[in-house]
């Protein structure tokens, strides 16, 4: 998951990495604290996780009390990037010297942390990379020893940076490292690291993605995890710990397997036709997620009248059918006031197909046990 | 012969007491693997499935030899267990957990590569089998597999099974089924399976199974392209998929041009690598190099 900028300045600030006089705005009252806080003029940054905010109209400088009140007016509530702006963070306006980047991210062919910094930031570091990649620096790092001190302050200086900057530059690396390694993050970022006019160094941005894996060990954002999932299915999805992805066509896929559905996504549209979703239940297919996974698909058909099949393919390879078919056959008949057609494929171990069948033997299940006839089946239930 | 694994391997299963480890033990043995120890910290003295429990990985040394451990252990506790795995001396690991936080699997790679003669499958791996011989992880079907020349390398756990099945429905027997895993970082990674596959006598054609995201395949193009010998199909799932959605697993960060559909495409065309549309093609365009 993305923290939001003002997230990540929290524990920028946690770790004594300098950030601006800043202050959250979440509804129009809450301006008037913000210019008490950090006076006028002031940065009116909207808060969504996605970059390329400024560009899209996300950001802006208020230098009076009105200017900062209609900023607020226009951006509160408004879409940007995909998403909601659900509040803003007001900042202190920097004036700005020069632009830096430092960057930590997994390798993960190397199993390494990278360091990625350059004397030049305030753009993505892919075009800093395509346009001048000799301002960056790269090195990987031990994932078992860790970045030193001493090593971050190689990296200032190969950087060619130094007295203050040198300094600076290397004690908000070094920490930065400690931020990524903390927080089980896949990505650590401050960009740019801005050095203002009168010599202060200051993170004016921050980007932290944390391992989802990883939230066991940090329970803080678990709660978090889900908020900017702006699809109302695919939030749900998430919550339910499947895997679904809203598309737009006429039939709704689902296999318990992310390779799988996807296989299956791509012989629909070898026969000329889209899916409607992706859902891939995961594997360990418990009664309750698989009435859960079925029922998103009910919910979609009901929502999207172009969905005119679902196609579920379930593949047993440890489990025994019992609690999947106890699931499926009670969002069946949950549902069974969604008006479309679910074709059923069950393959792998043989027992457990054979078991299958008998557990659905009577019902008026579409049921397969070859994945290509089953999807001929959802076709036919289009074409129909 | 097949590689990594032989019929006559003994196998530990970490996490053995595990609702997952308890259940997968059981199908195991079925398959014929001889399973000699199983080890959870606290358990020591029972049995599972008649298999006995140990509280550590050295203990059950003491008393077994044993040529490959299953971790079922769960995530939170997979980079301890492996680490323990490898400080026993023990040389192969099937790593079956999934959800393994990202930092950990990176830490357990670099003590890999750190041990000379460790070497590990997964996270998030369905396993290994040598059909007919033995089944490590969730690849213990019998009816899915049989004994063939066809060697299969997948990073998708359930397409794993499905190619598998398909083959065999076919006729083809395989040499090795193998899941590497599908997490951004693996024990194993696509190139250092085909140049095993390449030094296997049993194996005579190689099904590649990608997917988008990493370097996996790229990486074994080029290999493939310089000193393959046999004849490779390869599938990549997703090709279907609409940019911008993140429906693989971990979701590989495409770097640098590289990991795109596109890049992997153009690989394995200039590496001579035939690519199925759908994964029922493959028995078609396998058959052919038989």
């Amino acid at each position: 998951m993305r923290l939001l900028e003002f997230e990540g300045k929290d524990i920028f600030q946690g770790s004594e990495i300098r950030v601006p006089e800043r202050s959250v705005i979440e509804e129009e009252k809450d301006l008037q604290k913000a210019i008490d806080d950090i006076g006028l003029p002031m940065v009116l940054k909207a808060q969504v996780p996605a970059g390329g905010r400024g560009k899209a109209g996300g950001i802006k400088i208020a230098e009076t009390e009105s200017e900062a009140e209609d900023a607020v007016g226009e951006l509160l509530g408004t879409e940007l990037k995909g998403h909601k702006v659900r509040c803003l963070l007001a900042e202190e306006k920097l004036d700005i010297e020069r632009e830096m980047y430092c960057g930590i991210v997994g390798d993960d062919e190397n199993a390494a942390p990278e360091i990625i910094i350059s004397s030049e930031g305030g753009v993505d570091i892919e075009s800093i990379a395509e346009e001048s990649p000799e301002k960056i620096v790269r090195k990987r790092v031990d994932p078992m020893s860790g970045l030193r001190p001493y090593e971050a302050r190689n990296l200032a200086k190969e950087l060619g940076l130094e007295r203050d900057a040198f300094r600076s530059f290397s004690d908000a690396l070094f920490k930065l490292y400690g931020i990524f390694e903390a927080y089980d993050a896949k990505l650590s970022e401050i960009n740019p690291l801005v050095e203002t006019r009168e010599g202060r160094f200051i993170a004016a941005d921050s980007k932290i993605v944390i391992d989802d894996h990883s939230l066991f060990r940090h329970p803080e954002f678990e709660d978090k995890r889900t908020r900017y999932i702006e699809n109302e299915l695919e939030r749900q999805g998430s919550e339910k710990g499947v895997n679904y992805v809203d598309l737009d066509g006429e039939i709704a896929v689902m296999a318990n397997g992310a390779g799988l559905a996807m296989a299956l996504m791509d012989l629909i549209s070898k026969e000329g036709h889209a899916p409607a979703a992706f859902l891939d239940t995961g594997g360990g297919l418990s009664e309750q997620r698989m009435e859960d996974s079925l029922k998103l698909l009910f919910d979609k058909a009901e929502r999207d009248e172009k969905v005119k099949a679902i196609l579920v393919n379930i593949r047993f390879m440890i489990s025994p059918p019992d609690a999947m078919v106890k699931g499926f056959m009670k969002a069946m008949e949950d549902r069974s006031d969604v008006d479309v057609p679910v074709v059923l494929v069950v393959r792998g171990r043989k027992s457990y197909v054979e078991k299958a069948k008998q557990l659905l033997e009577g019902t008026d299940i579409n049921l397969y046990t070859d994945v290509e006839e089953g999807v001929k089946a959802a076709k036919e239930k289009i074409t129909r | 012969m097949g590689i990594l694994i032989d019929s006559g391997s003994k196998v530990l299963v970490q996490g053995i007491t595990g609702r997952l480890g308890k259940k997968q033990t059981k199908l195991m043995l079925e398959y014929g693997t001889d399973i000699v120890a199983g080890v959870t910290p606290g358990k020591g003295g029972e049995t599972i499935h008649g298999v006995p429990v140990y509280d550590t990985v050295k203990e059950s040394l003491e008393h077994h030899d044993v040529d490959v451990s299953t971790v079922y252990v769960p995530a939170p506790y997979v980079e301890d267990a492996v680490n323990e795995t490898i400080e026993a001396g023990i040389e192969f690991g099937v790593v079956i957990s999934d959800w393994v936080p990202y930092q950990d699997e990176m830490r357990i790679k670099r003590a890999a590569l750190n041990s000379d003669d460790f070497r590990h499958i997964g996270p998030n791996t369905p396993g290994i089998a040598i059909p007919d011989e033995i089944a490590l992880g969730m690849l213990s079907s019998p009816s899915v597999m049989t004994e063939g020349n066809v060697a299969i390398v997948s990073r998708s756990g359930t397409l794993t099974g499905e190619i598998a099945e398909n083959l065999t429905e076919r006729g083809i027997g395989q040499s090795v089924v193998m899941g590497l895993g599908g997490d951004p970082i693996v024990g194993t990674r696509t190139v250092e399976a085909v140049k095993m596959l390449e030094e296997d006598d049993d194996t005579e054609v190689i099904v590649l199974v990608g997917e988008i995201g990493g370097t996996m395949e790229e990486e074994a193009s080029e290999f493939i392209k310089e000193e393959g010998s046999k004849p490779v199909v390869a599938f990549l799932a997703g090709r279907s998929a609409p940019r911008q959605k993140k429906m693989g697993h971990a979701g590989a960060i495409v770097r640098g041009g590289k990991g795109t559909i596109e890049s992997k495409m153009a690989a394995f065309d200039d590496a001579g690598i035939e690519v199925a549309d759908t994964i029922w093609d493959i028995p078609d365009m396998v058959e052919k190099h038989l």
